[in-house]
């Protein structure tokens, strides 16, 4: 593990917590389904993905969710947020590692959202003792949406982001 | 297929691709399905509110106001039930709306309490 990678890693940890953030502050984007917002943090998690690396997503995800839950004062929030999350990046590894070039990357967003609030809303339903998958079809239209909008992000980004910070070169350079 | 080669793919292709039309038509199917299962249902007959400690139950019918704990307040009115007042932060019970199809369902999560519709009418007048 270079000191890059680790920059890198802190450096999309912070993008991913300052979206999640600021994305808690505005209202709810789609008034038929409270609790929905596009999901910004996403984003960054896919954009590590695909500059540094899968096993880098995980961490940022499983820091950023952390520490939201931290921040946000909320850290019982971590039991519905933290295995959705590790469930939608890890449908998106899977699908970024196989199928990719054939599929795009608003594809694989849109299928890492659809997972997410499956996972959610099965959690919550678990935990709250009570069936909240009536309010399924309400967050999957919503993902639909959301997914597609991270997707398209994520792809901007990696598109105009330099080359040099795109592709990793994680060989350790000594100075002689 | 490398990451530096992936990340060409990306910098070089378009946004969308052809295969895409699958995963996002079997999406759109996930929401048909679940909609026609979840809002299918005729309107309900009851109120269902459930709390940590008790269950309580409602007719959707007669007009109604509870005080749930001291934690919010459900209307039932015109056949509809809304929650007014939540003490929670989110407020997300409260911007469900007034509710009124089986199935339905309004979720305090802070407080563990539900308030679900059920029961068919039309089972209802039979039974």
């Amino acid at each position: 593990m270079s000191a890059k990678r680790i920059c890198k890693d802190a450096i999309l940890t912070a993008i991913a917590l300052v979206a999640f953030m600021v994305e808690n502050l505005f209202p709810p984007l789609l008034f038929f389904a409270p609790g929905a917002k596009l999901g910004l943090s996403n984003a960054v998690a896919l954009i590590t993905l695909i500059i540094v690396g899968a096993p880098d997503a995980f961490v940022v995800i499983i820091l950023k969710c952390t520490l939201g839950a931290v921040f946000a004062g909320n850290p019982f929030s971590l039991v519905y947020s933290l295995p959705s999350a590790l469930a939608s990046i890890g449908v998106q590894t899977a699908l970024y590692l196989t199928l990719f070039p054939r599929i795009s990357l608003m594809a694989i967003s849109l299928t890492g959202a659809t997972a997410f609030n499956i996972v959610q809303l099965s959690i919550a339903s678990l935990v709250a003792g009570v069936n909240m998958l009536p309010l399924l079809p309400l967050m999957l239209a919503a993902s639909l949406v959301a997914g597609a909008a991270v997707g398209l992000i994520a792809f901007l980004t990696v598109r105009f982001l330099p080359r040099s910070v795109c592709v990793n070169d994680f060989r350790e350079r000594r100075i002689k | 297929m490398t990451a530096a080669e992936r990340v060409d793919r990306i910098k070089n292709g378009s946004p969308f691709n052809r295969l895409d039309i699958v995963f996002l038509g079997a999406v759109v199917l996930l929401v048909t399905v679940t909609l026609l299962l979840v809002y299918g249902g005729g309107k309900g007959a009851s109120v269902e509110i459930t709390t940590p400690t008790q269950k309580l139950t409602y007719p959707l019918d007669k007009d109604a106001e509870v005080d749930v704990e001291g934690k919010l307040t459900v209307v039932i009115k015109d056949g509809k039930v809304f929650v007014k007042d939540a003490d929670c932060p989110d407020k997300v019970c409260e911007r469900t709306g007034a509710v009124n199809k089986s199935g339905s369902v309004i979720a305090c999560l802070p407080n563990g309490i539900t308030v679900t519709v059920t029961g068919s009418s039309d089972f209802a007048e039979v039974g």
